[in-house]
Formats: structure tokens, C-alpha cells, sequence
């Protein structure tokens, strides 16, 4: 399901929820920018045109003093308008970012299990910093065209109205060809950037990653011949726009030769009716060739409008229209009272909305086939019946579909086809909530956060207190690395994880499991990195029926593992699930 | 106008964007770089085209400003109407015109140079790189890829922006603050005291800015690396069915981000702010002081029309080159890494031609290479000796991959020597060696075979000029690619990338395209990578058949079935400088203060 980039890009801005008053001050310090630089211009041309009819010098004064005071301003304006131009897109940011964030986690389906690491990071970095570049190009500078345009002929309709309308008429050409030739230009190279040249990298890359066996077997020239080839249709395709770009920057001076010259007529009809003054002569003679600046950023304002859209677009494939919707209306009630405590040691999941530990349930899966694509199944008519109390060991070879599996068992992956069930009621029915309440999953590669221990065991239970996070940690054999670090289960650790051995990292993710102790839990490779001895002896204490040194014994537990050796009471048989209860 | 927010790199989102000249210029880099203007062609003519343009430009500027002076003086003094010199107005509509043709050809003739330079840069980095071997690789395959994909394109804004804005500031700024000098000195001398200023006050305003911006893009990554955490986190969180809240923190972190950035913004927009003061603070005290010596007649009222014209005319230039400030440093940095590539020197190819491989034996002579972290291989003795299989084993690291391209010619050892020893005994550097006259006669098998798209049969029919059909059918059959043919069909799409087929179905289809040389001596790099046991088989096999028929082997093995099928065993070291004491990403992070 796709919808109309124009659609997306108007989603996105409301994502944005830029407040009127904000957008308005940024718009009118942009305004008092072009103003002041086109005040500068009138009031000069006034002054000399007026003082050469040699008045008394105190009659200049007033201009004297606008035209100093004009030079100042505009340099001070220009920095105010650039200051509230970017606070308005930086807060803009900060809300679409929250926005994405709250769409994403509410999402019921499997997007977010599905979406690759870094397509993910692209949408919420730079997709949302393209937005923040659309209130600042895009927005504003349109917006100000608009007040400017008024402004200009505000200013010249009553000294003259020819050479108002002539005005007029050459900044509507210049307003309307410019953007839309930058925009013609702007898709063109987007589209050949998708097309085009991403061939060119693929090739330039395998020819960059293959580069020894192409020159043993003597295929380096054909592969340089196969870039070279690549890159001329792509040279094609890109030059396609360069007409229409030269065409968006020449507009506004092509513009400027019907402006100039009626304006010059109109000068010389009202000099010789008298209905005009020196000075307002003046300012018609020079005005138009400062009265096009606004028009001249609309260029860039049309690039930038279609680059938003495309990010827009991708924003709205990521987040689909009902989450992104619901997740913005439930918000904006929120808003106003969300305060944190700038804290040091971000607070990952404060401590409201506690998932009650529910009772173990019975997990049953019924002709289960899972997989990430209904073309690869990875498990394929799967049955399992695991009442309370259950341990099962799943073995396999790396990639046979084991934390496929899992993530099918957890309702965070739906399945290709037949179902599982909780208590008898088919997972896919059940609100996300519930089902986490009765199953969790245990990631191989959960995410370590970078803030304290005691935060990162905190992620599964909001009320743990200091006891319960050292037994657990005891249990898994951490607490003498917890014990010798400095402060405790205080410090940082780094950023996901990297501060930690792959063992120590382990043990933490194994160490939260613990801490949830009861319901079913579903573990993906709990031992690996740790050394043979420790890591199988956990394993056994897992997987033996009624064992509660580390779970209650009433704990479904189902372990990914490839340590068959470890399973207990069983002899070594790879590839497939085994029932140790 | 030209604000600019989307600084990709992840960092500073807002990034100091938008500042026009943020910090004072780098002063070891000219803003047009020598070696591009000199070995580029299409950069050399954008720059000799675009300076005629500019000088058009100017022209077209300065007559428009005389042009008006004298229209408006005669109107005013004379009471004569512009269309009484319709000769006047003919030139004005004239200049105007050209003005707008000028930036019309000058853009579209930029595109098309930046569509050039970026082209040929391209070629050249990638055969330059393919050329340097797998050293290219070793030090900055990341940074190279980037550079020969993305990196260059940065070549456009700064050859369509840029560049035309600095030549104009070196053709209308000069010729306009000229003719204003010949029309009235006084304002010449204003606009003269005013200039130096602008990098005067540039470098202030970037000396100002330079400490607290560092600090705070410090402070800035910290805090966009919690959010980039987090969101990295969100599946787990998930997950944990704990994914409400954190979008609290999310916001936070957002804010307190902005802050920090709007903190930075203060201070680098300044520069943007004195520049704009200085063009207009002269064009008003321009103003002022004509307007001072009109009321006393001290003036004519022509030039003084002309210069007021002219005066903001003399900044514009200024003014753009100083918004496309940040096209300019990407630019230039996207040239200069292209051409420290294209400096590494290629490894010169020898005159004598190989011997036969058939009965010649090749050894390395206490071949050292410089790693990374160390000396890997570190003193290799290796002889490969005609019709034998060669097993080479050492702990990963040990430099197994490299002493084979020493052994090829591929790679100079930092010490030692490979030599081919001829069935005579004679032995010669292979370094001498006419290296294609060598590598026709060498099979080889890369650790990480990259394949092209397109479709088995294509790969594999594309593998070597003349291949027939059976002997597709043959290799396929040696290789156990023949299992995966018959499941997937020959006409199975790889995708780009191999995205079509699992690691072992590469594995073999790289194996089989390998074999379909008839080349003696045959190299395989950890063949059996990615097999399961049965397949590993079929590679064991393919093997001892590669014996029999006579022809030689070198098999870089970790697996021991591989090494137990050999004739021969050498085996390589490495030699690290420092000990694996610091893990990779061991820094702490200071997430608070």
C-alpha cells in the first residue's frame, strides 16, 4: 500500500506540528530580511534623486538616517530570521522524530521486527532532517515570496501603475518559471540517482571488491568497459536536468529585462505628467533590480519540495498512514504534560506501564510454517503442545530457521501459515500487550542500551529493586564483574553494548530473562561466548524440568541453542526441536 | 537564501548548516584545486568558459548601471523621455538579456563539466584502484568505495555552485569597484575600506566560533548517538512488550539536542550576519555621501545613479560564494582524496615472460608483508612444486591470502622475494614476470568470490570467451552445482550482488566458474567455506581429480580434510606488533559528565 507523496509530505509536515505563532515569527523576521534590503534600496534611490534637486540638507535627514539605519538592520534581521528559521525546523524535527518513534513501537504488525538496522536509522536521521530542511528552504522562503510579492508592488503601484503592473507580470514569470524548471530538474536527477547511477556504484564496487581475480583471469577490462558503459547512460539520464536548472537560475534575470524597462518608461511618463517626485522617480528607476531577491530563492525552494516529498514518502512506506495517525491523535493529548527530569542516565523505560507478570500459559503451535518470506519458509508444519512448565531445546544448523522460530512463538513475526496459541486463543487476535504479558522473547542480538546496568535490567521489569538485580546477576555469574566495576550497577556502559565482552554482554541479556522470571520465555542462544563449561552448565539448569536455580519452576522455557551436547539427557542430534520434560 | 540543513553525516543534523562562512578558511587549501583544474579536462574548460562568462557578466552589469544613470539623468534633468534614445534602451534591454543567456549557458554548460569530471574521476579512481591490487583495499576499503560511489558526485555543487560564484567575485567584483572608482572615487574608496573587512571580520567571527562549536558537536554526537541507542534498542524494547515511554526520552534527548545546536547557531550564523552588514553598511554610506555632494552640486547625477547601481553589485559575489561555503570544502575534500588515490603508484609489470607452469615450481623466499596490526605473513617459505597440492595453513591473520598474491605478482612483499623456478632450474623475480603471461596459466579461486548479476548459465558462459555448453555441464558436475541447477534451473536469477542464492550455492558457482579454466595451476581460496559435510566431498574430490590430471594445487585451508588430502603442508605466521590487548570499539563513552 503506497500513498501519493503528496499525501505523505502533507502527513509529514503535521508530524511536524510546527505551532502557528512560531512558524509566523520565522516567517516575518525572513520577511524583515528581504524588507530591509529592499527599504535600503527605495529610500536610497530617494535620497539621491531627492538631494540633487539640492532641498534644504535638514530635509534629507529622515532619509539619511533610514538608509544607516536600513544598512544595520538588515545584517541583524538576517541573523534573527536564520536563528527562529531553524529553531522552528529543529523543534519541527524533534517532533516528527518523537512521532516516528511512538508509530513505530505502537505498530501491531511485524514492520518493526522485519525492518533492516539501517533502513531504520536512515528514516529517523536523515529522512527527518530532510524535513527540517523542507521548513527552512521550502516552507519559508515560499511563504516569504508571497508577503514580498505583496510588499513590492504595495510599494510601486501607487507611484506608478504601469510599472506596477509590468512588475508584476515579470515576478509571476519569475515566481512560476523558475521553481518549476528546479523542480523538473530536481526529479530528473532523482530519479537517475535511483536508477542510473545506482548501477554505476554496483558495478564500481564489484569491480572495486573483485579487483584481484578480475585481473588474474583477464575480465578487468571488460568489467571497466561494462562501468564506463553504465556511466555514459547515466551521464544521459543526469544531463536531462542540466537544461531544465540553467533554465530555473537564468529566469529570474530574464525576468528582470521587462521589469527594468517598464519601469523605466513609467518613470519617464510620470516625471513628464508631474505626477511624481524626484525621489519617487528615483525609485522607480532603480527599485526593480532589487525587487526579485524573494523570487530568486524559489529555485531552491522547488528542489528542496521534491526531495521532501520522496522523503516523505519513504517515511510514510515505514510508519503506514494508521499507526502514524493514531500514534500523532493519542499524543497530542500527551504532549502538554510530558516533562522529564533531565536526568544523566537516560531512563530507557520509566517505570509506568509495567506489564503485570502473568501465570504461565499454554503455548501450542498449530501446522506452523514461519519464515521472513512466503517464497523461503524456514520452518515449515511445525506442532508443539509446551503446558506450563515446559522446557524444549531447539537445535539446528545457523540459518535453519531457529530464531525464525522463535520470533513466530513471541507474535512478533506473523506466521506464513497455521497459527499459535495462547491459552487455546490464536496469538494473532490477542492485543500486542497481552501477549507480551504471558510471552517474551530473548533476542540473540538484543539491544545492550548505553546507560547503566542497573537501567538495562530495568527494561524488563520497571520496579526492580538493587536484590533482585545482584541474585540475578549472581545467577548467571556476573556478579563479580558487576563487583569489580566502579560504581556498581551505576555506570555507563557504552553504546549498544561495546563496552562489554561478547561473554559479559550475554549474561546481561540471559540475566534479564532471569529477571522475568515466570510466563514463557523464549531464549535465543542464551550461552554463546561463554565459556564451554559455564555456558552448558546454565543450559542444563534451563532445560531440566523443574530446575528453579534460574526460573521458577513452573517457567515455560523454550532455548535456541547449538550445544546439543549440553541438552540434558540427550544424545548429540542436530536440526531438530527436542522436548526435554 | 541559500540555507542548507541536510548535512547527511549523522552528527549534527542542523550542522552549522546554513552558516554561510563559518569558520576562517582552511589556508593550506586553494579554493580551486591546481590538479583538478590541470588534469580534468572538463573542469579545465568549465573554468577558462565560466571566467569568460563572468567577464560577460560584468560587462553586461556595468553597462546596465550606465545605461540607467544616463536614462535617469536626461529624464530628470532634461526632461527627455527613455524612448527619445531608443538606442539607450536598446543596449539596456540588450545587457539585460545577455546577463540572463550568460547564467543560462554558464549553468548548463557547468552541469554538463561537473557530469564530465565527475565521470572521468570515477573511471580513473576505479581502474587506478583495481590496478594498486588488494593493497587498495587493505587500508580504506570503506573510505574508497564511498569515494568512488558518492564521494565524487560531490564534484557537481561544487562545479555548478561554487566555482562560477568565485570567478565572479575575481571578474565583477574588481570590474565593477573599477568603474565605480572612475565614476566617483569617493565611493570607490568606501567599497575599498569596507572589503577587507569581510575577511577581517570572518576570521574573528571564526575564531569565536571554532572552541564552542567543537564542544558542542561533541556534545551533540553524545546526545544523537543516545537516540540513534534507543531507537536502535526499539526491537528489543518491543520485544520485552516495553516499547511505551522511551518516546518521552526520545524527545528529551531531541530537545536537549536542539538546544545544543541552536547554542552552536548562535555563534555561526554571526559570520553570515557581519557579511550581509558589511554589503549593505557600504552600499548605504555609498548612498549617503552622494547624496550629500548632489545637495550641494558637488556631483552630476549620472554617476551617481551608476554607482548606486553598481555598489551592491560590487558583494553579490561575495555574498553567494560565502552561502556555498559548505560545497566548497565538500568538494575540494571529495578532489583531494581522489587524487591521493590516483597518486599511489601501481606496481610496474615486468618484461620477461613466464615459464610454463606445467613443470615450473614457484616459492616464496622469506616473504614479509606490512599488515595492519603487524607482519603478516612474516618470514613465508613456501614452494609449490609442479603437479603437487599445496595445503597452506596458519591461524586466521597469519597472512595465508596475502602470501598468495606475493606469490602471484599481485602484491610486493615488504621483504623477500617470490620467485617462478623453470624446469632448467633457472629462477626468476616473479616481479620480472610479464604478469598477464603468468596469470593466463593460473586459475584462482577469491575467499570472497564476487559474482556479476545475471543468471547462472550467464555467469558462467561470461566466465571465459568460447565456453561451450558442455563444458558448463562438466564444471557444474565437478563442482556440485549440478544439485543446485537442478533445484533452481540455469536460468535462476542471482540478483545483484548474489542476492538470489545462499553463501554455499555461491560458493559452488564460483568454484565451477573457477573450473572451467584449464589453467595448470589452480588456486583455491578456503574452497570449502560455507559447504556442509557432502559438499565438502565434492570439492575433495575435484581435487584429487585436479591431481590426476596432472595439474598443481594451492589450497589455503583451515578445515583439517583439506590439509589431510594434501602432498605437501607449508605453513604461515604472523608476527603482531601489539597484542590483541585492545579490542576494536574499546573506548569509553562518557555519556554524562
Amino acid at each position: 500500500m503506497t500513498t501519493s507523496p503528496d499525501l505523505a509530505l502533507r502527513r509529514a509536515e503535521r508530524a511536524l506540528e510546527i505551532p502557528r505563532a512560531r512558524l509566523a515569527a520565522a516567517v516575518l523576521s525572513a520577511c524583515a530580511t528581504l524588507a530591509a534590503a529592499f527599504a535600503l534600496a527605495a529610500v536610497s534611490a530617494y535620497l539621491v534623486t531627492r538631494a540633487w534637486t539640492m532641498p534644504p540638507v535638514l530635509d534629507l535627514t529622515v532619509a539619511v538616517v533610514m538608509v544607516r539605519a536600513l544598512g544595520v538592520a538588515r545584517g541583524v534581521f538576517r541573523w534573527l530570521d536564520r536563528m527562529t528559521t531553524h529553531a522552528v525546523a529543529l523543534r519541527g524535527v524533534v517532533s516528527l522524530r518523537t512521532n516516528l518513534f511512538t508509530a513505530l513501537a505502537a505498530r501491531t504488525d511485524d514492520t518493526l521486527t522485519r525492518l533492516r538496522r539501517g533502513d531504520l536509522l536512515a528514516r529517523i536521521g536523515d529522512d527527518a532532517q530532510e524535513l527540517a530542511a523542507h521548513v527552512i528552504k521550502a516552507i519559508v522562503p515560499g511563504i516569504v515570496s508571497v508577503v514580498m510579492f505583496v510588499v513590492v508592488l504595495a510599494t510601486i503601484m501607487p507611484m506608478s501603475m504601469l510599472a506596477g503592473l509590468t512588475m508584476a507580470a515579470s515576478l509571476v514569470l519569475a515566481s512560476l518559471i523558475a521553481p518549476l524548471a528546479a523542480y523538473r530538474a530536481s526529479r530528473i536527477s532523482q530519479d537517475a540517482v535511483v536508477t542510473t547511477r545506482s548501477q554505476v556504484s554496483a558495478s564500481a564496487l564489484e569491480i572495486l571488491d573483485d579487483a584481484t581475480s578480475l585481473r588474474v583471469d583477464g575480465r578487468l577490462d571488460a568489467a571497466l568497459g561494462t562501468l564506463a558503459a553504465e556511466q555514459s547512460a547515466h551521464d544521459a539520464a543526469i544531463d536531462r536536468a542540466a537544461l531544465p536548472s540553467a533554465v530555473a537560475s537564468a529566469a529570474v534575470p530574464a525576468s528582470m529585462v521587462l521589469a527594468v524597462l517598464g519601469s523605466l518608461l513609467a518613470a519617464g511618463a510620470a516625471w513628464l505628467d508631474g505626477g511624481a517626485s524626484a525621489g519617487q522617480i528615483g525609485v522607480l528607476l532603480l527599485l526593480p533590480l532589487s525587487s526579485f531577491e524573494a523570487a530568486s530563492a524559489l529555485p531552491a525552494a522547488a528542489s528542496q519540495y521534491a526531495r521532501s516529498r520522496a522523503a516523505a514518502a519513504r517515511l510514510d512506506a515505514v510508519v503506514r498512514p494508521d499507526a502514524a495517525l493514531a500514534s500523532l491523535e493519542a499524543r497530542t493529548e500527551s504532549a502538554a504534560s510530558t516533562e522529564l527530569p533531565a536526568d544523566n542516565e537516560p531512563a530507557v523505560a520509566p517505570s509506568a506501564a509495567v506489564p503485570s507478570l502473568a501465570p504461565t500459559a499454554h503455548l501450542r503451535a498449530v501446522g506452523l510454517t514461519a519464515g521472513w518470506s512466503p517464497e523461503a519458509p524456514r520452518v515449515a508444519g511445525l506442532d508443539l503442545d509446551l503446558p506450563p512448565g515446559s522446557r524444549l531445546a531447539v537445535v539446528g544448523a545457523s540459518g535453519s530457521g531457529k530464531s525464525t522460530l522463535l520470533a513466530t512463538l513471541a507474535g512478533l513475526l506473523s506466521p506464513l501459515a497455521g497459527a499459535v496459541q495462547l491459552d487455546g486463543t490464536d496469538i494473532a487476535s490477542l492485543p500486542p500487550h497481552a501477549v507480551r504479558q504471558k510471552v517474551v522473547m530473548f533476542a540473540e542480538d538484543a539491544h545492550v542500551f548505553a546507560t547503566s546496568v542497573r537501567e538495562n535490567l530495568r527494561v524488563v521489569r520497571g520496579d526492580l529493586d538493587d536484590d533482585t538485580a545482584h541474585a540475578a546477576l549472581r545467577a548467571v555469574g556476573l556478579e563479580d564483574w558487576v563487583a569489580q566495576l566502579p560504581r556498581g550497577l551505576d555506570p555507563m556502559l557504552g553504546p549498544d553494548g561495546t563496552t562489554v565482552s561478547g561473554g559479559e554482554r550475554r549474561r546481561l541479556l540471559l540475566a534479564r530473562a532471569v529477571i522475568r522470571g515466570n510466563g514463557i520465555l523464549l531464549l535465543d542462544e542464551p550461552t554463546e561466548h561463554l565459556d564451554p563449561a559455564r555456558g552448558d552448565a546454565l543450559l542444563r539448569s534451563l532445560l531440566t524440568p523443574a530446575d528453579d536455580t534460574l526460573v521458577p519452576s513452573g517457567t515455560t522455557v523454550v532455548v535456541v541453542t547449538h550445544r546439543a551436547e549440553a541438552i540434558p539427557g540427550h544424545p548429540r542430534a542436530p536440526h531438530r526441536t527436542r522436548r526435554t520434560c | 537564501m541559500t540555507t542548507s540543513i541536510s548535512r547527511p553525516p549523522a552528527p549534527p543534523p542542523a550542522g552549522t548548516a546554513g552558516a554561510s562562512a563559518p569558520t576562517p578558511k582552511r589556508a593550506s587549501r586553494a579554493p580551486l584545486d591546481p590538479r583538478l583544474v590541470r588534469e580534468v579536462r572538463a573542469a579545465r574548460s568549465h573554468v577558462a568558459r565560466t571566467t569568460v562568462l563572468g567577464l560577460v557578466q560584468a560587462g553586461c552589469v556595468i553597462t546596465t548601471a550606465l545605461v540607467i544613470g544616463r536614462l535617469g539623468a536626461s529624464l530628470l534633468v532634461d526632461r527627455e523621455l527613455p524612448q527619445a534614445a531608443p538606442a539607450l534602451l536598446g543596449v539596456l534591454a540588450l545587457a539585460l538579456a545577455i546577463r540572463a543567456l550568460a547564467v543560462l549557458v554558464e549553468q548548463r554548460t557547468a552541469h554538463r563539466a561537473a557530469t564530465d569530471a565527475i565521470a572521468q574521476l570515477r573511471s580513473r579512481i576505479v581502474s587506478h584502484a583495481a590496478q594498486l591490487g588488494p593493497r587498495s583495499s587493505a587500508g580504506r576499503g570503506a573510505d574508497l568505495t564511498a569515494l568512488a560511489t558518492t564521494g565524487v558526485e560531490n564534484l557537481r555543487p561544487y562545479l555548478v555552485g561554487y566555482v562560477p560564484q568565485l570567478l565572479l567575485s575575481l571578474t565583477v567584483t574588481p570590474l565593477c569597484l573599477l568603474t565605480i572608482g572612475l565614476l566617483d572615487l569617493t565611493s570607490a574608496l568606501i567599497a575599498l575600506f569596507t572589503l577587507p573587512l569581510v575577511p577581517l571580520f570572518m576570521i574573528l567571527v571564526g575564531k569565536l566560533t571554532v572552541g564552542r562549536s567543537e564542544r558542542l558537536l561533541a556534545d551533540m554526537r553524545t546526545m544523537w548517538a543516545q537516540m540513534l541507542d534507543l531507537v536502535d534498542g526499539l526491537p528489543t524494547l518491543r520485544a520485552l512488550g516495553r516499547e511505551k515511554g522511551p518516546e518521552k526520552v526520545v524527545r528529551s534527548l531531541g530537545d536537549r539536542h536542539r538546544a545544543s545546536t541552536m547554542g552552536s547557531l548562535k555563534y555561526a550564523f554571526l559570520s553570515g550576519m557581519v557579511l550581509e552588514l558589511l554589503a549593505t553598511l557600504c552600499v548605504a554610506l555609498i548612498a549617503v555621501s552622494i547624496g550629500m555632494r548632489l545637495v550641494y552640486g558637488h556631483m552630476d547625477l549620472a554617476p551617481a545613479l551608476a554607482v548606486l547601481v553598481l555598489a551592491p553589485e560590487v558583494y553579490q559575489p561575495l555574498r553567494n560564494v560565502g552561502s556555498q561555503y559548505h560545497s566548497s570544502t565538500d568538494g575540494l575534500a571529495a578532489v583531494t582524496a581522489a587524487f591521493e588515490v590516483l597518486d599511489e603508484p601501481v606496481t610496474a609489470d615486468g618484461r620477461t615472460e613466464a615459464p610454463d607452469l606445467r613443470t615450473a615450481t614457484l616459492a616464496l623466499r622469506g616473504v614479509t608483508v606490512a599488515s595492519r596490526d603487524g607482519l603478516a605473513p612474516y618470514r613465508a617459505e613456501v614452494t609449490v612444486r609442479p603437479g603437487r597440492v599445496l595445503a597452506l595453513t596458519g591461524p586466521s591473520g597469519s597472512g595465508k591470502t596475502t602470501a598468495v598474491h606475493v606469490m602471484l605478482g599481485l602484491l610486493e612483499p615488504a621483504e623477500g622475494r617470490a620467485e617462478v623456478i623453470a624446469a632448467d632450474g633457472t629462477a626468476v623475480d616473479v616481479r620480472e614476470l610479464r604478469r598477464r603471461s603468468l596469470w593466463d596459466q593460473v586459475a584462482l579461486l577469491p575467499q570472497r568470490p564476487v559474482l556479476p548479476a545475471g543468471t547462472i548459465r550467464s555467469v558462467l558462459l561470461s566466465a571465459r570467451p568460447g565456453t561451450s555448453e558442455g563444458e558448463v555441464a562438466r564444471a557444474a558436475a565437478a563442482t556440485g552445482l549440478d544439485a543446485v541447477v537442478a533445484e533452481r534451473g540455469w536460468d535462476a536469477d542471482l540478483g545483484r550482488a548474489g542476492a538470489g542464492i545462499s553463501l554455499g550455492e555461491r560458493q559452488r558457482l564460483a568454484l565451477a566458474r573457477a573450473m572451467l579454466s584449464p589453467a595448470p595451476l589452480v588456486v583455491l581460496d578456503e574452497p570449502t567455506a560455507h559447504l556442509d559435510g557432502a559438499t565438502e566431498q565434492v570439492v575433495l574430490d575435484l581435487i584429487a581429480d585436479l591431481r590426476r590430471q596432472g595439474r598443481t594445487v594451492v589450497v589455503i585451508a583451515h578445515r583439517s580434510r583439506l590439509v589431510d588430502i594434501a602432498d605437501d603442508v607449508a605453513e604461515v605466521q604472523a608476527r603482531h606488533t601489539r597484542d590483541a590487548e585492545h579490542p576494536a570499539g574499546h573506548e569509553h563513552q562518557e555519556v554524562a559528565p
